[in-house]
């Protein structure tokens, strides 16, 4: 049972790597191939996981991940379940700005099983940017998939001058829950 | 198939926009002069100890282990954290002076190029766009224009038609009207007269006076002990009730007198042209044909 860092191996150059955690795997597609197609000025790998921690077998081939995104499905109740279990095997460091939650499907209320106001909760309790989405529309995806890349391109380190601890501060002060 | 030609299609459209401003755009410079390979090894050297250092900070960074989210109070824990990285950052930050990329006069140029050449490619993208906006707004400007014009044609073809028929309204209401009734009026004047004198002639031709039967009518009379009055014509007779029927319309009844002939009465009477008082039978009226 390994927990995830931030710097526990050295990076790539100009690159940036992902890490997609959801239980949906066509969600998880979705994005990711979204991301790829972007016009974009560095290289990003995406890697794709249902849950964490990862195996423990080919850990020598993944990358350092600079961002860990995790996608909640709120018409199920097991992916916000799954996504709680597996913050518990993210290091401290990673809740600096390098984590993203991406609410899938908020648009259909009566389709909702998880509340949207525990999934703003959970976001602020871990000071971390919360984005909705609808994975239906060909645009949401897109514009969802351009604001992850710009994100991952801070935490990477890609953009000079800016750290992915701004990130986590500026984006959270506008997000809090008592203003619902 | 579709796809391809829809390529196809914005390429051209887009080589169409390149060969409208071609002329005006600066010369690629980043090709014109490689860097010497002296510089190329000066850079290396440089991004060769960055890099050591950061294996550096690796290392330490890989020697503490690693910390996982505590059970209670997650949030003020991770706000604490927040508040350490950002103190070490911004005394980090204090701490820094500004640096130079490099002495060497060949990767300044190189750099400089570079960036010039970046502005150059988005000032051409600008520019394209500009251009494309332009000749848009100019359609779209004689578009309008055009538009304009008809309206304004619409508009004075309108303006005069109404003039128009404002001179017509002022003449058709004072002159017009009062010609028109005056030359139906005399019209059926005309008719009027044609009619009645046709119908004088008619009588005058087929119902005379019985003179020829003066001796015989004498003899009655003279049987009878009554006087001779001078007869009435038909004509006169009918003008009579004409004339009453129109000026008296509430009482158009005659009162039958000797010197109308009873055979010319009862002929009236018989073919429905007078009709006969319905309590007085001595008195006599037109039928109302006008009715």
């Amino acid at each position: 049972m390994a927990t995830l860092r931030p710097f526990d191996k050295m990076p790539m150059l100009n690159a940036a790597a992902l890490l997609l955690v959801g239980t949906e795997e066509s969600h998880r597609e979705q994005l990711a191939s979204a991301m790829l197609k972007e016009p974009k000025t560095f290289e990003v790998k995406i890697h794709m996981a249902q849950s964490l921690p990862l195996p423990y077998e080919r850990e020598h081939l993944r990358p350092r991940f600079d961002m860990v995104v995790f996608l909640i499905n709120l018409h199920s109740q097991f992916s916000l379940s799954t996504v709680l279990a597996s913050l518990t095997h993210l290091d401290v460091n990673f809740f600096l700005g390098k984590v993203c939650f991406v609410a899938i499907g908020g648009g259909q209320v009566k389709h909702c099983m998880v509340d949207i106001a525990t999934v703003k909760k959970l976001a602020d309790t871990h000071l971390s940017t919360l984005l909705f989405s609808e994975f239906d529309s060909e645009d949401d995806v897109t514009c969802t998939a351009r604001r992850l890349l710009q994100m991952v391109q801070i935490c990477a380190g890609l953009v000079p001058g800016i750290s992915a601890l701004y990130l986590g501060s500026f984006m959270n002060s506008t997000l809090q829950t008592d203003q619902f | 198939m579709d796809k391809q030609d829809e390529l196809l299609k914005e390429a051209e459209t887009l080589a169409r926009y390149m060969s409208g401003y071609q002329h005006e755009l600066p010369p690629d410079i980043s090709k014109t002069s490689q860097a010497p390979e002296e510089a190329r090894e000066e850079l290396l050297q440089q991004c060769e100890e960055i890099w050591k250092q950061m294996e550096e900070c690796q290392s330490k960074l890989t020697m503490s282990g690693p910390e996982t989210l505590p059970e209670m109070d997650v949030q003020l824990y991770l706000l604490m954290m927040q508040v350490k990285a950002l103190t070490a950052e911004y005394e980090q930050w204090q701490k820094r002076t500004p640096e130079i990329i490099s002495d060497n006069q060949d990767v300044l140029l190189a750099v400089g190029k570079e960036e010039l050449d970046k502005v150059a490619r988005e000032l051409e993208m600008v520019l394209s766009s500009v251009q494309a906006k332009n000749k848009k707004l100019k359609k779209d400007l004689e578009k309008e224009q055009n538009w304009l014009d008809g309206q304004q044609k619409l508009v004075d073809a309108l303006t005069s038609r109404q003039d128009e028929l404002k001179n017509q309204l002022s003449t058709f209401s004072e002159k017009r009207v009062f010609q028109d009734i005056a030359n139906k009026l005399f019209k059926v004047r005309a008719y009027k007269e044609e009619l009645l004198s046709a119908l004088g002639d008619f009588l005058e031709e087929h119902f005379p006076l019985p003179e020829e039967q003066e001796n015989q009518s004498k003899k009655k009379k003279g049987q009878s002990g009554k006087k001779t009055v001078p007869l009435m014509t038909l004509h006169e007779i009918l003008e009579i009730l004409i004339n009453k029927l129109m000026t008296t319309p509430h009482d158009p009844y005659i009162v039958i007198e000797p010197h109308h002939w009873p055979p010319y009465i009862e002929m009236l009477l018989r073919y429905g042209i007078a009709l006969r008082h319905p309590e007085d039978p001595n008195r006599i009226r037109l039928e109302a044909f006008h009715q």
